[in-house]
């Protein structure tokens, strides 16, 4: 199969997923509560609230009513989120999605840029102590709370500096008061850099430091295991016999034929981990109040609104199965058997 | 009545007759000789005895939690509030005088609870579903792989979330949030293994001597595909912990001031810069009860891989 062919493939087994995503969330939505309520605020009149309820067909049959749901959703029209001052639940998120992808974004690289090295070295130290080590701090990052560990850096990175007068991280938020950049992408960290201002990109990477850290962890735990096992693997093939066989410097041997071959079981792992930061940010971004729709998310739990939570799923559901498209995209590049199958 | 004792005695000597003994003998033996060998492989990784030993210590604290924790769950000696740790509170006491000491041993009843009913909800529905598709094959699978590809398709928390947040806030909704997401996991895990073992000689036998489907899955196939699952739900009984503490962290499952860990935690957040205590113990806790699960699962998955068993299970 040819790569466009694959593509397209792709591409096409993506809308039932999505089609399926949608029932799901349809039916969750439908078993629980009433589902008008993501349309009515507290001042509407009675004859308001029937007429919202005609609009979107919450007086028809159960699949009647599907239809006026992908309607809805189609449309943009996704409800009002409560615990967003009733605004529109697609603005919200419009408005609050950079930071959170700012912040993966980041995140992500963090995990790979220390993860890949991490495993590197923990397969070439074989059963010494660098590997041992290694294997500690990878097997904690998939056992700790990252609420927890968010509250231990706040303590230590913030409180603890703080008290003993040295300098230290800020605590929350993604800038400083009247420290914002003039909005133009959305990212803070680019929106500086635009706005030429060195003093603004430094208090924004400051701020950065800590919740991109504390999400990355568990990423970057997983990338740095997947990296070592699949290494390990690699290291026994015969190419790298003949390589060494060969004469090749041990450094080319690794990087050059050993780490080409294990990084794409890490590319699947480096995909399947992004789910995990964005189901991580909802936490992360709620301990260090960073503004984005995982702390919305987390605070429409507390406020029972229904209709934003329902909207973070969705959107989370197509970015995370956009991401996986982009995963398995890049797999069948590197490993074109994967196209045969 | 005499007669009746006789007659129940001669059953009973009939049950344990010398060829039912004989039986159950053969039965056993090669099955101890496998846990022997297994136990003494696990011997052989540190690592995996630490989180034995870890996962030990847990259960027996759940267990034992009401006749050696000094103060009771909901007990608050208001006047000694915010305390350090000291002698008389080990772990020091929360903002409305609660032991946290006491709330952390409390907590592991919550937590085994919440890790055992989810994880085997998840794999009963699993291996039913998975057998089923594995089984059947054709339409049927298909048909099942696509509603499991869905579920799969959002992060685990996040569907979660939905789940419990429609459902309502209590500590059984969780439970019923974290099974709803749970089963497709194990529904793969259970069909892959089945469309591998189904292929052996033994299944074909088994249907060549006229046995039914019901024994085939569950007699031959579901046994010779246990390892895999043995490993996944060891690993998942600490992930079930762990995003069930998130799950309470971010406001489900149980109320303020609960023995729960992901509660506790949460409920610090106002106090921990001058209280870490109230922070680092309950969180601590669910670290090291994850980290146990991991270590137990890790060193399971070497020693239950035939690949990695010639070399002695050493890893």
């Amino acid at each position: 199969m040819k790569m466009y062919q694959y593509i397209i493939r792709r591409l096409l087994l993506l809308i039932p997923v999505l089609i399926g995503i949608t029932i799901l969330i349809f039916l969750l939505t439908r078993i629980g509560g009433d589902p008008a309520a993501a349309y009515i605020t507290p001042r509407m009149t009675h004859e308001q609230i029937e007429k919202v309820k005609e609009i979107h067909g919450f007086n028809q049959p159960v699949y009647v009513q599907y239809l006026y749901y992908m309607g809805d959703i189609l449309r943009g029209d996704w409800g009002i989120s409560k615990a967003h001052q009733d605004m529109p639940v697609l603005d919200v998120i419009k408005l609050r999605l950079p930071a959170t992808i700012e912040l993966t974004i980041v995140a992500m690289l963090l995990a790979t840029i220390v993860g890949i090295p991490l495993g590197v070295i923990s397969a070439t130290k074989k059963d010494k102590w660098p590997d041992h080590a290694t294997r500690l701090f990878a097997l904690s990052g998939v056992s700790i709370p990252i609420f927890w560990l968010g509250f231990l850096m706040q303590y230590i990175f913030f409180y603890l500096l703080k008290i003993n007068g040295l300098p230290h991280l800020p605590l929350y938020g993604r800038a400083t008061a009247g420290m914002y950049p003039p909005q133009v992408t959305g990212f803070f960290t680019l929106d500086s850099i635009i706005a030429g201002n060195p003093s603004m990109f430094l208090d924004t990477i400051a701020h950065l430091v800590m919740p991109a850290f504390c999400l990355s962890y568990v990423s970057l735990a997983e990338i740095a295991r997947m990296t070592r096992s699949s290494m390990l693997e690699v290291m026994g093939q015969d190419y790298i016999r003949t390589a060494r066989a060969k004469g090749l410097s041990e450094r080319k041997v690794i990087y050059k034929h050993a780490l080409r071959n294990a990084l794409i079981p890490t590319v699947t792992i480096i995909g399947l981990s992004f789910g995990g930061l964005l189901a991580g940010a909802v936490l992360t971004e709620t301990i260090f109040n960073w503004p984005g729709v995982g702390s919305w998310a987390a605070e429409s739990i507390v406020r029972i609104d229904t209709a934003a939570i329902v909207g973070f799923t969705i959107i989370v559901a197509i970015m995370y199965t956009i991401v996986n498209l982009i995963v398995d995209l890049t797999y069948a590049y590197l490993d074109p058997r994967v196209r045969l199958e | 009545m005499k007669k009746i004792f006789q007659h129940q005695s001669q059953t009973k000597k009939s049950i344990f007759s010398k060829e039912k003994r004989e039986y159950f003998k053969k039965w056993l033996s090669p099955r101890i000789k496998e846990l022997r060998y297994s136990l003494h492989l696990i011997k052989q990784s540190p690592l995996a005895m630490v989180g034995i030993a870890i996962i030990l210590i847990l259960v027996f604290t759940a267990i034992l939690a009401p006749f050696i924790s000094p103060y009771g769950p909901e007990e608050h000696i208001w006047s000694e509030s915010k305390q350090p740790p000291s002698w008389k509170h080990l772990f020091g006491t929360d903002e409305t005088g609660g032991d946290v000491f006491t709330k952390v041993l409390w907590g592991a009843r919550i937590s085994i609870e919440i890790g055992l009913i989810v994880v085997l909800g998840g794999l009963g529905l699993g291996i039913i579903i998975g057998a089923f598709a594995g089984y059947y094959g054709r339409y049927i699978d298909e048909f099942i792989m696509r509603i499991t590809d869905i579920f799969l398709s959002i992060p685990y928390l996040i569907l979660a979330m939905g789940v419990a947040a429609i459902l309502g806030k209590s500590i059984e909704n969780v439970m019923i949030a974290m099974i709803v997401v749970w089963w497709p996991a194990y529904t793969r895990l259970v069909r892959g293994q089945i469309l591998s073992v189904r292929e052996n000689q033994y299944v074909e036998a088994a249907k060549s001597v006229g046995a039914g489907d019901t024994r085939i899955i569950f007699r031959h196939i579901l046994p010779n595909s246990m390892a895999p699952l043995i490993v996944q739900t060891t690993m998942d009984l600490g992930n079930a912990i762990l995003t069930a503490a998130g799950l309470s962290f971010l406001g489900f499952g149980a109320g303020p001031g609960a023995a729960e860990w992901g509660r506790m935690v949460s409920d610090s957040r106002n106090y921990f810069m001058s209280c870490p205590w109230m922070m680092v113990f309950p969180g601590l806790a669910i670290f090291i009860t994850v980290l146990g699960f991991n270590l137990v699962g890790d060193g399971l998955r070497d020693i239950l891989d035939p690949r990695l068993r010639r070399g002695g299970g050493k890893t």
